[in-house]
């Protein structure tokens, strides 16, 4: 009997193993399906590792992410490296390390691959991705979302700062809420939620100083239950009535919880009006762009190394034009102004890092 | 301070964030008088989680979804059991493997079903709507408190009720104590220990199951990849303070959900909020050293 039911169990396994063999290729051939994720699924980790000794005729695009692909913001990367991708005929390899001891061996494996440019996302994969830099001189190294100074001439660290379209973020905030009290929550106090926040205060602040900004901070980037209760416990506890998440994964959960109390709410780093109705402002981090023009620039020849800010100076955009299009009149000329005034600097978007409270 | 920190918006956060900890707790709790340690606990709300998501998703209501929680809870018990009773496995062993594969099993059936990455948002997943008890809504705090939860909040209560009558009342709960007290001896009076195992499994996993329906369906309709965030491992050591008694085990479970809400609330104040998030962690580690205070007593000749 028990004979019988471990050989059911393993025959069980077995057929899940092949069965996993069998939905792998899938996708790729369905790839026109509609999920922008869709493409970037096939390229995991296993088949990466599988395909590393093979050689591909064209020179691939590697992506390194600490985080799988379902985070709103790599989503966003992985948009602008479609797009890439689209443009210059490279394969994208989207890599994911959720595993710190094997950072190393990735970024390695990718360059040993002859993957160019290698994109490395935020700060621990960025180390050692400089760190490996000079073994594999003609492999450019596109650091993403990390203010990094660095010398390797094959290095280049690429950052969107926020606070631009915080700050209007917080301007159109200011003049839409009624109780004159509104809220921010980001999953962690960290130096790049503190852009957002600062960025959203001054905004808040330029229109009137009166209105009070709370804030609060989820304490996990992955669970959209607790950011649910958050916003709900902000509303209740504090009568705001507008709130700005940037909460990656958690913030999706804030949302929830704004449509769950009846108030507005204004998104982050992509254009979030498909989430929710009450969504009806997102300030947009535009990383897909960032990242798209500087592995551009390696496929051009322009490429330079060295320490770059992306932002409004760039031409960038700092919100969707769907949502400026919902606007009443004096607000989208109010939106112009501010976009203007922080262009030609009469507008100071960076604050005294010490503006909360 | 101590306004926001009892303010009634925050206990009535208490009482939402208890309901899947204590459905959890509840099913943990049997699997504990019946000595079986199942640490696995995790891997049941996530993947129920997941499944109560397709289910909502499949059918348009929430109720279809709780019970694909609720079948799919059973199944992870059925595997659980499998390896631990018949196979005689290591339980924590088996427990770790669940909790392991079941993060990657949910991103791999949320690419193979909905094909998408990370998260899954749809209008066609519905969440169970808030209850207005006429009564109760009239009586002033309790009525805030208490009042327009879902229907799981107040099902997780009654829960915590039945366990506790079911665990000292009845005959079945007098033979699965016995069970994990000495089952030599519940043997020789007659009863089968494994029947009793599987049954404290089954329960389980029905319980469990209704707790990942908790998370997706209580307002957010969305799944996220490890959206369980460890309120299994939570549930599980929640049963282990209250040493298996259902009511003891739930008044941990309001510990864990207070210090989570009250985490909020004190950000308010000029406290560094690194510090504050620290709150449910502190009050596990604290109850903990507490409950087990009598006990080195006792161990000290």
């Amino acid at each position: 009997m028990k004979r019988s039911i471990s050989l059911l169990l393993c025959l069980a396994l077995l057929a899940g193993v092949f069965a996993g063999c069998a939905t792998a290729p899938a996708p790729s051939q369905a790839s026109q399906a509609p999920a922008s994720e869709e493409d970037a699924a096939p390229a995991e980790e296993p088949a990466a590792q599988a395909e590393a000794s093979v050689p591909t005729g064209d020179k691939p695009i590697a992506l390194l992410i600490p985080s799988p692909v379902g985070d709103p913001f790599i989503a966003l990367c992985v948009k602008g490296l479609e797009k890439l991708s689209a443009e210059t005929g490279a394969e994208l390899k989207i890599i994911e390390t959720l595993d710190k001891a094997e950072y190393e061996d990735q970024v390695r494996a990718m360059a040993e691959l002859g993957a160019n440019p290698v994109y490395c996302m935020w700060g621990d994969l960025s180390e050692l991705a400089v760190k490996v830099a000079p073994e594999y001189p003609d492999t450019k190294f596109i650091l993403a979302d990390v203010y990094m100074k660095t010398n390797e001439p094959n290095v280049s660290s690429i950052s969107v700062d926020p606070y631009a379209s915080s700050f209007i973020a917080g301007y159109l905030a200011a003049n839409t809420t009624e109780a004159k009290k509104v809220g921010f929550i980001a999953h962690a106090d960290r130096p790049v939620s503190r852009r957002y926040r600062d960025g959203f205060i001054a905004g808040v602040h330029h229109v009137d100083e009166n209105i009070p900004v709370e804030v609060a901070y989820v304490g996990n980037d992955q669970d959209p239950v607790k950011g649910q209760e958050v916003a709900k416990l902000m509303i209740q506890n504090n009568g705001v009535d507008l709130i700005f998440q940037s909460a990656s994964r958690s913030g999706l959960g804030v949302i929830a919880g704004c449509a769950d109390q009846g108030i507005k709410c204004i998104g982050s780093d992509d254009y979030q009006g498909d989430v929710d109705p009450c969504v009806f402002w997102s300030a947009l981090k535009p990383f897909d762009e960032a990242l798209y023009v500087e592995g551009k620039s390696v496929f051009d020849g322009t490429y330079e190394s060295g320490d770059k800010a992306y932002g409004l100076a760039q031409g960038l955009p700092m919100y969707d034009q769907r949502d400026f299009d919902k606007l009443p009149k004096e607000l989208q000329d109010g939106v112009l102004e501010i976009v203007e005034g922080i262009k030609n600097g009469t507008i100071q978007v960076t604050e005294d890092e010490n503006v909360v409270k | 301070m101590l306004g926001i920190l009892l303010s009634t918006s925050t206990l009535a956060a208490t009482v939402r964030l208890s309901a899947p900890l204590a459905l959890a707790t509840m099913g943990s709790v049997f699997g504990h008088k019946a000595k079986i340690f199942n640490i696995g606990l995790e891997s049941y709300v996530l993947t129920s989680a997941f499944f109560a998501t397709w289910g909502s998703y499949l059918f348009e209501n929430a109720f279809m979804g709780l019970l694909f929680g609720m079948a799919s809870g059973v199944v992870m018990s059925a595997i659980f059991g499998t390896f631990v009773l018949h196979f005689k496995s290591d339980p924590i062993v088996v427990g770790i493997a669940m909790n392991l594969s079941a993060w990657g099993l949910t991103s791999l059936l949320l690419f193979n079903i909905f094909h998408i990455r990370g998260s899954i948002m749809d209008p066609r997943i519905k969440s169970f709507g808030s209850i207005d008890i006429p009564l109760l809504g009239r009586i002033p705090f309790v009525g805030e408190l208490l009042n327009n939860h879902n229907i799981l909040v107040y099902a997780a209560f009654a829960v915590v009720i039945v366990s506790q009558i079911v665990m000292y009342k009845t005959r079945f709960g007098l033979r699965l104590r016995g069970v994990g007290l000495n089952e030599k001896a519940i043997q020789s009076a007659g009863v089968s220990v494994t029947k009793y195992k599987w049954a404290s499994l089954i329960i389980t996993g029905v319980l469990a199951g209704a707790a990942g329906a908790c998370l997706p369906l209580s307002g957010i309709s969305m799944f996220t990849e490890n959206m369980s965030a460890g309120k299994g491992f939570l549930a599980v050591s929640a049963a282990r303070i209250g040493k298996g008694d259902p009511f003891k085990a739930f008044f941990a479970c309001l510990i864990f959900a207070f210090a989570d809400a009250v985490s909020v609330g004190l950000q308010s104040f000029n406290i560094p909020s690194q510090l504050v998030l620290m709150t449910p962690y502190i009050a596990t580690v604290v109850v903990m050293c507490l409950t087990n205070l009598d006990q080195l007593k006792k161990n000290a000749v």
